[in-house]
């Protein structure tokens, strides 16, 4: 049984690993004080569909509060045609 | 691409000097949200503000607020999902970038914080061509090196494509397994023939593009006797040999991968010889190692509307006898673990896509098997065109979707139905005849 599933579990992760390349965010290393991102989701991406969701700046800070001077980005190189 | 969005400042994006009441606070280009596309890393673009949709940047979004000092903090939501238009280049790397940028100059300092989220949902794929190998003149290595050429050429350096190649009619002859063409029924082309084809296809490719990726799918039909276990056997070798040709070479490691593809279609055959070639196929094809997967590119012609199990068009037509059902359908398509649904999206009123999405959803309900994963899609609109058509084949009859049509009808119709199957990777539009330096984009 056991190495069924295990036979079972390889097949799907070679499939899925056929469709789904991982992708890679990249953040600015030159900008004159660090960004201010994060990212939650998954970077797998199932048929075109990408699940990322990037958290740009600080949430909820008041009006006088201070920001990085910076380009709170992210880039992805596209790797699919 | 698609996205959504939820974005908040208390700062402004905007001319110095533009009246924004009732706040009447401070003006300027100071914060800006940004979808957007640039061929280097945004950190190294020569930017100013206000920034605008031309060179470095092609600008999908912008955002921001109209005023700062007011104590008033502006928000902008989605509405449903945004969608632009975003066009990518050729001859460059494409980065998609999501900014809040604060220090684009002349306006940058630390006040009047922004935040905000920006969840992806969609990006486009681009088309290939693929197309039919009809005729026996085709079969030279020059050609074939020449259509691999203008799929490179097609394709951007950072690229990703899947081409399918469709020989015909499986066939034996002898001892030998292979084809007959399209147009030229009565000549026979063997697996070694093809192999070589191939190679040359895949030298043709990387000489014309030295970057980019590509699934390379060889193709037959569901039809006429030579549809057997054993001719599917003898096609997963093939497409075995081609794999280990790939991994023996640095070059094309990483880049190409060759698979098996069946254009399998009830009206052409019974679902067990064509079961039994798909079985066939997968009891040699190298999985786990080469990863020699198989495409159905058929048709499902089944009942798009009520979902009913499929009354064969080939007992009409052919006398054949067995009536193929939605099991066969997932069968031939995804339930081996070795196969995935590259589907025919032909119809221009999305008949074809619900079909599809009819096989998927019994497949989820029916427990057969994992949701399926949709390879891609496949359109005839170039073959619907005059052009390169061989004589006596039938115009198409609202079956010319363009192919980001098709693609599109079948991501949203699987998209409105979730937990179904996941939506299309990939993109290929078949044709007679072949578009050299040619490319599908924006079609």
């Amino acid at each position: 049984m056991a190495i069924i599933l295990y036979i079972y579990i390889t097949q799907a992760l070679a499939r899925a690993q056929a469709l789904a390349p991982p992708l890679t965010w990249q953040t600015c290393r030159q900008c004159p004080e660090p960004p201010e991102v994060a990212f939650s989701g998954t970077s797998l991406w199932r048929g075109n569909a990408v699940t990322d969701t990037l958290h740009l700046g600080r949430p909820n800070v008041p009006e006088r509060a201070s920001q990085n001077t910076s380009v709170h980005r992210a880039s992805l190189l596209l790797p699919p045609a | 691409m698609e996205f959504t969005f939820t974005l908040t400042t208390w700062d402004s994006y905007n001319a110095p000097g533009t009246p924004n009441p009732p706040y009447n606070g401070g003006t300027g280009y100071w914060d800006s949200f940004s979808v957007s596309l640039s061929n280097a890393p945004y950190w190294t673009l020569l930017l100013s503000d206000p920034l605008g949709d031309n060179d470095p940047l092609r600008l999908g979004f912008l955002w921001g607020g109209t005023s700062y000092g007011d104590g008033f903090a502006e928000s902008s939501t989605s509405t449903g999902t945004q969608r632009v238009l975003l066009e990518a280049r050729t001859w460059a790397p494409n980065y998609l970038n999501v900014v809040l940028d604060t220090a684009t100059p002349p306006d940058a300092n630390h006040n009047y914080p922004s935040w905000g989220t920006v969840r992806l949902r969609w990006i486009d794929p681009l088309t290939t061509l693929s197309r039919y190998v009809a005729l026996q003149k085709e079969l030279s290595p020059e050609t074939f090196r020449a259509w691999g050429c203008a799929r490179g050429q097609a394709l951007p350096p950072w690229g990703w494509g899947t081409v399918i190649l469709d020989f015909g009619y499986p066939a034996i002859e002898g001892e030998e397994y292979g084809v007959n063409l399209l147009t030229d029924e009565d000549f026979f082309a063997s697996t070694a023939t093809i192999m070589d084809l191939a190679q040359s296809f895949l030298d043709g490719f990387a000489e014309c593009n030295g970057t980019a990726r590509l699934y390379l799918a060889l193709g037959v039909n569901n039809r006429r006797e030579a549809v057997t276990r054993a001719h599917g056997r003898a096609w997963a070798q093939m497409i075995n040999q081609l794999n280990q040709q790939i991994w023996g070479n640095p070059h094309w490691l990483g880049r190409f991968r060759v698979l098996g593809a069946i254009d399998a279609e009830p009206s052409w055959n019974t679902p067990q010889a064509t079961r039994e070639w798909v079985e066939g196929y997968t009891e040699v094809a190298d999985l786990f190692d080469l990863g020699s997967y198989l495409l159905n590119f058929g048709s499902c012609e089944c009942n798009d509307r009520t979902g009913t199990p499929i009354e064969s068009l080939a007992q009409e037509r052919f006398g054949l006898r067995q009536t193929w059902t939605f099991t066969d359908v997932v069968y031939i398509s995804w339930a081996l673990g070795s196969n995935f649904p590259f589907p025919e999206i032909y119809h221009t009123r999305s008949s074809h896509a619900r079909q599809w999405l009819n096989v998927a959803r019994f497949n989820v309900g029916a427990r057969i098997a994992e949701r399926m994963r949709f390879f891609g899609v496949l359109t005839q609109w170039d073959a619907c065109q005059v052009r390169g058509q061989p004589e006596g084949v039938t115009r198409c009859s609202s079956t010319d979707n363009r192919p980001m049509k098709g693609y599109w009808q079948m991501h949203q119709i699987l998209e409105s139905t979730p937990g179904v199957a996941d939506p299309p990777r990939f993109s290929s539009d078949i044709s007679w005849y072949d578009l050299t330096a040619h490319h599908y984009w924006g079609r």
